[in-house]
């Protein structure tokens, strides 16, 4: 993932970093100076806030400005806006797992890469990356200057290394047959969004779900079967969750989501029931997973044969943060355990951890 | 949108829309004071404005809530640079409170009428000396 060893200078500027440093770049705790390859190279300023980094930045003719999305500004796209005005500089957006999309947005690249997009410049930001982040790759995102004149030959290069690059991260953290995430890459997102929440008392809550007799499917009607089970069972639930939930395959037929409020997230007609923002989790979590298992009975697998359709059922288990557990870890095991007390119930049901009604068709 | 030409050596900053009603009625005002302007939509482009056209005597004007946003970063940096504040706050209460302090701290002044703005500016404009004075002072020493 992390090349650690970019040997690229920034020529002509400084580099400017706005936000909390330490928390967006490993291994970083007060940075004045930028290493690569253990060397101290490019100098690096760092101003805490927003105002503080717009007035460094007409004052200074910075190469880069790099914005930590967390914490830089309380109006993130206001600040970026008079950034852009106020300088020529490259604008990299330091986003943690879940700003992903609204840095998309904000760099105005929809479809981007997992981890590293390149925007044409028409969006407030030109580029972003995921933090935390090696210090290596980001040399490497604030190294890459769209529409700067480079030498065509070590453009070509660029260009072949970036994507090798941008395909390895693609493999290392998606499931490469349903799209979906993997369990290493959800893991993590849980990671920091429990950290977030620590700051702003937003709630997560976690769903682990796999196929009923996936293995029936996959040994009667072929792997090719099973595989289209996968995939159809990932669409679906896809489609029911919100914008800003993580769905990931975690193991052969089991699934994971995390469901989190999104700030962002616009809030819902009264009424809304996928969209809510402000249900109560993990009653709204309920709905959603409700959704999916009617979806899912709904569903025509083509390959399972004439019987094919409404045949596939899930077991699944819900934790919800701070009632169920405290940390990623906790989740996923309360959720895992609640998974199998939902099969040894006899399958086809979502169970929440430690309710006395837990089966969550029991619950309004 | 920048003000008439400067009769006076200091500069008002008004932050928030162009549709505001007291950003109207400031702009109506400081013309006619014949007072350097430029009006500013929120707190980041005060930071460029003040940054691209360092002034030593400024008066940054604007609501509290508006004022006081970024942790109240404004208060703090003008404070180092000499620069006033002047925040409108029709009325304080709850959370308002402890930004109107935390502006006054500063050395912010807190109105809570934009006809009070003339009175600020105008004393201002005579004082050379750049610091705040208090509004309805003369009232009170009698």
């Amino acid at each position: 993932m992390d090349s650690g060893n970019s040997t690229d200078k920034i020529s002509g500027g400084q580099i400017l970093l706005i936000g909390n440093a330490s928390a967006a770049l490993s291994g970083v705790h007060t940075p004045d100076k930028l290493p690569t390859r253990g060397e101290l190279v490019e100098p690096i300023k760092v101003c805490a806030g927003m105002l503080d980094g717009i007035e460094a930045a007409v004052k200074t003719p910075f190469a880069v400005i790099a914005v930590v999305m967390a914490d830089a500004a309380t109006n993130l796209r206001g600040g970026l806006a008079t950034l852009r005005k106020s300088t020529s500089a490259k604008i990299v957006l330091l986003a943690r797992m879940y700003e992903e999309p609204r840095a998309m947005e904000l760099v105005g690249a929809a479809g981007g890469s997992t981890s590293l997009a390149t925007g044409n410049g028409a969006g407030l930001a030109d580029d972003y990356v995921i933090c935390p982040i090696r210090m290596g790759k980001f040399c490497e995102a604030i190294h890459h200057r769209p529409g700067a004149v480079e030498d065509t030959t070590t453009d070509v290069a660029d260009t072949a290394v970036r994507a090798k690059m941008n395909r390895l991260e693609k493999l290392a953290t998606e499931d490469d047959l349903t799209g979906l995430k993997n369990r290493r890459y959800i893991r993590e997102f849980a990671r920091q969004i429990i950290e977030r929440t620590g700051r702003d008392n937003g709630r997560m809550t976690v769903l682990i779900f796999d196929i009923d007799n996936f293995k029936h499917y996959n040994d009667v009607y072929s792997h090719a079967a099973g595989d289209e089970v996968l995939k159809q069972a990932a669409l679906l639930i896809r489609r029911c969750c919100r914008r800003h939930d993580m769905v990931g395959r975690i193991g052969g037929d089991e699934f994971a989501v995390v469901f989190w409020d999104d700030p962002q997230c616009p809030r819902p007609a009264a009424g809304g029931e996928r969209r809510s923002f402000a249900a109560d989790h993990p009653r709204e979590v309920i709905s959603i997973a409700k959704r999916f298992r009617r979806e899912l009975g709904r569903a025509e697998f083509r390959l399972l044969g004439p019987e094919g359709r409404g045949v596939l059922t899930i077991s699944g288990g819900l934790a919800t943060l701070g009632a169920d557990g405290s940390t990623a870890e906790e989740l996923f095991a309360k959720a895992d355990h609640a998974l199998l007390d939902a099969k040894r119930s006899g399958k086809n049901r979502v169970y929440l951890v430690g309710q006395p009604e837990n089966d969550i068709d029991k619950i309004g | 949108m920048e003000g008439c030409g400067s009769i006076v050596e200091f500069r008002v900053i008004l932050v928030g829309a162009e549709s505001d009603q007291f950003v109207r009625f400031a702009t109506a005002m400081s013309s006619r004071l014949a007072v350097n302007f430029a009006v500013c939509r929120d707190l980041y482009e005060v930071a460029a404005e003040l940054a691209r056209r360092p002034v030593q005597r400024c008066l940054v004007v604007g609501r509290l809530e508006q004022l006081s946003r970024e942790r109240g970063r404004l208060f703090e940096k003008a404070a180092q640079a000499g620069w006033a504040c002047c925040c409108i706050a029709k009325k304080i209460s709850g959370s308002t409170r402890n930004w109107a302090i935390r502006a006054m701290q500063s050395g912010a002044i807190v109105v809570n009428d934009v006809g009070q703005l003339e009175e600020v500016v105008t004393r201002m404009m005579s004082d050379t000396s750049g610091t705040l004075p208090r509004i309805g002072q003369d009232k009170e020493n009698g």
